[in-house]
């Protein structure tokens, strides 16, 4: 039977829309919700409920919606919890009932509501204690199975997402009468404006309720005033956006939905927009949410808020009953009488708690009874039947009806201004809570702020908006408001539950019963804060606005405070649930981070690189040829040929810094635990740098390039925080010294050029005049050199590997070509490239510490670099360097580690102890950082932080990995394997 | 253009094929980019010099913090060591030619897809002609110039430069914020 009214609406009638609920077919009109064309095609049991699985339907028409939540679409786009609310009908829109089974009109988990004496509040605490191992694999599955919302699709999103950032002067939040006039003014005025409106459509309740502005319809003043808002330059009009949380310093966030109201966003569209606004002021016109009344089995479809079933008649066209009652304590809840009425519903009674009501609603009533008292319970199986009233004398009335209409008041929706911290204050006079100390720039205006009638919304936030407007330095353009009629607004709020049989529930999400709350209260958990925990009162994705102000009066009256004495739970971001996606943006997939690509990735992708993540960067880890399919034989390969003929490696990573200025040199010693004065202008030497607290920061080259001009090297992990350590310095500590330096980092595209054959190699790209036989570039050198095609770049002999190396930098736009011309020059002197993990494992034959070593817990006397730090100058970390603590020969010192049986594999992280001495901690004697199978010794080796360990060269320990359940007899060494006189990379 | 730009950057027409692109950017070629940061004390006469000297059609100077410039310029007659001989005992020159990708960027839309990357008020009233941002787009660096709107463009024309190792992510993500209005990628080189 069609629920919908012959006429009226804000719906589009020319256009039908198909849509499907539980597989089941229906029709309604583009202007819907799925709720209105639901209840337009008379559906009312639309879910059921979390823990008791009761039946429930739509109970209000906004974001507030407890009740009707539904899967939205099918397959990887399947969304769990969209309120059926304020999903905007589409063409083809699927939806499903969540947490049923096997389906929404019988559901065998309805069975939980005779057990409800067992499921109360916190029962999961108490019941499935013992045997202590069924929890995690019995009873929690099973809880989880029973209880929850919807389920998840687990495919990724095909949609995107996307982040934005707007700045403006005033930013409004809400679009009702009071919104509008504060977007008006500001726009009149000049000002940059953005309206952000939850609803698809302007207007708040003026698209809800009959409202006589001036000469005619509320809502024809509404398009009337958009239309002059979309027409004025800096102002933004973002429909369909829900400012969700308020930040520091006038930021505050937004989602707008911009596709959530079609099937799928059209292409290369965003499905939802993420907006950060930055408002130099702020008003907030959120308006006030309805407040449901207590009573036993308030929860039966059929119950709904007296808002709703105005803006389902009025806004939808849907009569959402036939025969109503109406149950409110207020007097602007009879407005929703007249539109009962206007729809063709019999008005079974009005039903009001408050004797001094009576004179005035008999004018409401007309034809109908009207009963001054209290309703008890709802009566009905899947659907509302009837009410029980109890009367002032005592008397109990039964009146069939198919809805009740209800309302307790209104709270405004106060959220945002409560974000930054400050809790509202209950205004007991006015029966609200309102905001006491707004967060800086934002001011509120109407029904949000206590003002509850339309004449009152539309001059505050005209006032609200001038004030705002003044700060600002901006003159406002003055606006006069329509003629508002007068509005019923008297309210005595009914806080007590009367005492029913039925279930009296406060949050219907969570079914959360007074009962719960007067458990919660007897266990000791009586307070606002406590009673969500134990009770879950107020939370998931209604966030308690239909159930907060209920649950605090029940508190109230339980512990003989008043509602202002409990206060409120503590408001968080965000307003209404975010999909993840959103808060995502972009940043998914490959693109979760920014990626850092080398000068020569196109070419090592040419090559088979597989890449590894370091840092930002990616970076070839080994290049494995046809045949190779594990990672070891292509780095043994890689190795070998480095240390036999000759590799390449792009090490362009390194954090590269340049500097100049008469100061540089001071600088340098400042920054660097050795020194640099004897550096000649073309060499370069390997320099160490300590925190503030003695302990190694990090490690690189500096080159002497000119008198006054260094280049120096950082780690690549390091690289920016080395630029950040000197621009402190520089800019706090060292003001006064003349020295200028900057990144380079991008400038240069670096190779490591590392073997034997490296020179005759590089001989063959450099341009003929440049000499760098062993006497004329040594060890160490460093300087400008041409290349054969007349490029400038800069030669270093440097070597990580061990071997006759050298590091050639060219202008980062060369560096693809120059790599390929390296790679075709040696060709037939057996050229490999070589990755980050050869790198490593030559870098570990010769004893060199790198990350796995520089872990900001290792002093430089640790790592055997003690005889660097000098003694002739002051440089950071200087005097807690000489701290005897760092130096201790009872801490760990670096050694080298290898197999006693020559063969077992090493692994990183395992602990040194005693061949003896039991496998507890008071024996740990240090452990492994680094590891690597040595092509060159044909074993595995390792570097490693020992307990004393420079005495104890030769000695025998165990080697133990409690998490990989290994032990390895391992012999102390040296911890340089290869070539220890470094005669090979001085040849 | 091979030379100079990473490979994910090519010609052609990105997300909404049809319509006048909202988004149009082509591939600037640097022939120098320069930091010029002033010598301790020197930074107010210098700021002066470079104006009076380098400003002007071929070079353009940035202000990127106290006492530091950008000097920018699709010619190459200028080497970064000539500036450091101009300006030898009162700035510090460090050649940076290769360090940047620099686009040029503009279009109808142009500030609402970069509103998408950039935490900063592009609008006209605020971020004005010749003005510099050093910033972030989407968590990569970047600095941004407002150039003088072209004669028979609606739009707004920027500069924006971006390392060139973050090249590619802050490409894919320009192009994922340009696609809804259509974007097109010019297979000229400015100028």
């Amino acid at each position: 039977m069609s629920a919908r009214l012959p006429s009226g609406g804000l719906i589009d009638r020319t256009r039908r829309l198909r849509f499907s609920f539980d597989g089941r077919r229906h029709e309604g009109f583009a202007g819907d919700t799925l709720a209105a064309a639901l209840l337009a095609d008379g559906v009312r049991l639309v879910g059921r409920s979390f823990k008791y699985h009761r039946p429930r339907g739509v109970l209000t028409a906004g974001p507030e919606e407890p009740n009707a939540l539904v899967e939205l679409r099918s397959g990887a786009r399947r969304e769990p919890n969209t309120r059926a609310t304020v999903v905007e009908l589409y063409d083809g829109l699927e939806a499903q009932s969540q947490n049923r089974w096997p389906s929404l009109r019988f559901d065998l988990l309805a069975l939980n509501g005779l057990f409800s004496p067992l499921l109360g509040a916190g029962f999961y605490y108490k019941t499935f204690m013992w045997p202590a191992a069924f929890w995690e694999k019995v009873y929690e599955p099973l809880i989880r199975r029973a209880a929850g919302l919807g389920s998840l699709s687990t495919a990724p999103d095909p949609d995107h997402y996307e982040k934005a950032t707007a700045f403006c002067d005033l930013l409004v939040v809400g679009s009702g009468p009071a919104g509008l006039m504060a977007a008006l003014v500001a726009a009149r005025s000049g000002a940059r404006v953005i309206l952000a409106e939850q609803d698809c459509l302007f207007g708040g309740r003026c698209l809800s309720e009959r409202i006589v502005l001036g000469d005619g319809s509320a809502h024809r003043w509404v398009q009337s005033v958009v239309a002059e808002l979309a027409a004025t330059p800096g102002v933004r009009l973002l429909p369909r956006t829900t400012v969700v949380g308020t930040y520091d310093h006038g930021a505050y966030t937004a989602v707008e939905r911009v596709n959530d109201h079609v099937a799928a966003p059209p292409p290369f569209e965003p499905r939802q927009r993420l907006w950060r606004i930055v408002a130099k002021r702020a008003v907030l016109a959120a308006g006030a949410l309805e407040r449901p009344l207590v009573f036993g089995d308030n929860d039966l479809p059929g119950v709904m808020l007296a808002s709703a079933v105005s803006t389902y008649i009025n806004r939808y066209a849907v009569r959402p009953g036939e025969r109503a009652v109406l149950y409110a304590d207020n007097d602007h809840a009879w407005a929703t009488v007249a539109d009962l009425r206007a729809a063709g519903a019999e008005i079974v009674a009005i039903v009001d708690p408050r004797p001094d009501a009576r004179a005035r609603a008999a004018v409401v009533a007309r034809d109908a009874p009207l009963l001054t008292g209290v309703v008890r319970r709802a009566l009905g199986g899947r659907t509302l039947q009837g009410v029980e009233v109890v009367g002032a004398d005592g008397h109990v009335h039964r009146l069939d009806c198919d809805l009740l209409a209800m309302s307790g008041g209104w709270a405004p929706t106060l959220h945002l201004t409560s974000h930054l911290g400050a809790k509202p204050r209950w205004d007991a006079e006015r029966s609200m809570f309102l905001p006491e100390q707004l967060p800086p720039g934002l001011l509120v205006a109407g029904a949000a702020g206590g003002e509850l009638t339309t004449a009152a919304a539309l001059s505050t936030g005209i006032r609200i908006a001038e004030g705002s407007l003044q700060s600002l330095g901006i003159a406002p353009r003055g606006v006069t408001p329509p003629v508002a009629g007068e509005e019923a607004d008297a309210w005595t709020p009914l806080w007590r539950a009367p005492s029913s049989r039925g279930k009296r529930f406060i949050d219907f999400q969570n079914d959360v019963t007074t009962d719960d709350l007067e458990l919660a209260h007897r266990e000791g958990f009586g307070a606002s804060e406590h009673a969500k925990r134990y009770t879950t009162l107020g939370m998931a994705t209604d966030q308690g606005k239909t159930s907060a102000l209920n649950g605090l009066a029940t508190l109230a009256a339980l512990t003989g405070k008043s509602i202002g004495e409990v206060g409120t739970t503590t408001y968080r971001p965000p307003y209404t649930p975010v999909a993840i996606g959103a808060l995502a943006g972009h940043h998914r997939g490959p693109d979760f981070r920014p990626t850092r690509l080398t000068p020569s990735h196109e070419w090592a992708r040419e090559q088979g690189a597989v890449f590894i993540e370091s840092g930002a960067w990616l970076r070839a880890q080994y290049f494995p040829r046809a045949g190779e399919t594990d990672w070891l034989p292509p780095v043994i390969r890689e190795v070998q040929a480095v240390r036999s003929a000759v590799g390449l490696c792009d090490v362009s990573t390194l954090g590269k810094i340049e500097l100049k200025g008469p100061d540089a040199l001071r600088f340098i010693e400042r920054l660097y635990a050795n020194g640099w004065q004897t550096l000649a202008v073309g060499r370069a030497r390997y320099g160490v740098m300590l925190r503030e607290d003695g302990r190694v920061m990090d490690d690189g080259t500096v080159a002497r390039l000119g008198e006054q001009h260094w280049f120096m090297t950082t780690t690549t992990a390091n690289a920016v925080a080395v630029y950040q350590h000197m621009q402190h310095c520089h800019q706090v500590l060292w003001p006064e010294l003349d020295v200028q330096f900057t990144s380079v980092t991008e400038q240069w595209a670096q190779f490591a050029v590392a073997g034997p054959r490296s020179r005759e190699l590089l001989r063959r790209i450099l341009a003929s005049g440049e000499d760098i036989s062993n006497d004329a570039f040594p060890y160490m050198a460093a300087r400008a050199v041409t290349l054969a095609d007349g490029l400038r770049g800069r030669l270093f002999r440097l070597s990580f590997s061990g071997e006759l190396a050298y590091e050639i930098a060219v202008p980062a736009r060369h560096g693809d070509a120059i790599i390929r011309r390296l790679a075709a020059a040696g060709e037939d002197l057996g050229v490999v490239p070589y990755g980050l993990e050869a790198l490593g494992v030559m870098r570990i034959e010769k004893g060199h510490v790198a990350g796995n070593e520089l872990t900001g817990r290792t002093s430089a006397q640790q790592l055997g670099l003690g005889r660097m730090l000098s003694t002739q100058k002051d440089y950071i970390g200087a005097r807690l360097a000489r701290l005897p603590a760092l130096d201790d020969p009872a801490d760990t010192q670096l050694v080298g580690v290898r197999p006693v049986d020559g063969k077992t594999r090493l692994v990183s992280g395992a602990h040194f102890l005693p061949l003896a001495a039991p496998t507890t901690f008071e024996h740990e004697q240090g452990y492994m950082t680094s590891v690597a199978y040595s092509p060159s010794l044909g074993h595995w080796i390792a570097l490693g932080l020992l307990k004393n360990g420079r005495q104890r060269h030769g000695e025998r320990l165990r080697a133990v990995d409690l998490l990989r359940s290994q032990e390895t007899e391992v012999e102390i060494c040296d911890p340089v394997f290869i070539d220890p006189q470094g005669a090979r990379l001085r040849g | 253009m091979a030379e100079t730009l990473p490979t994910h950057f090519a010609p052609g027409r990105y997300g909404k094929a049809d319509g006048r692109p909202g988004v149009q950017v082509c591939a600037r070629r640097i022939g120098l980019l320069a930091s010029v940061i002033a010598r301790r004390g020197a930074a107010k006469t210098l700021a002066a010099t470079l104006e009076r000297e380098l400003d002007g059609d071929v070079l353009t100077v940035l202000g990127i913090a106290p006492g530091h410039w950008w000097i920018e310029s699709a010619s190459s007659a200028r080497s970064a060591d000539d500036l450091q001989t101009m300006f030898e005992g009162s700035a510090s020159v460090f050649d940076l030619t290769d360090s940047r990708v620099v686009l040029e960027i503009g279009g109808p839309r142009i500030r609402e897809a970069l509103a998408k990357m950039l935490p900063i008020d592009l609008h006209p009233w605020v971020f004005r002609t010749g003005d510099v941002a050093v910033t972030i787009a989407s968590h990569i660096g970047v600095t941004l110039w407002r150039m003088a709107d072209a004669q028979t463009a609606d739009a707004p024309q920027y500069r924006l430069a971006v390392a060139r190792s973050y090249f590619g992510s802050f490409w894919r993500g320009f192009v994922a914020s340009a696609a809804e209005y259509g974007c097109e990628v010019s297979p000229e080189v400015s100028p």
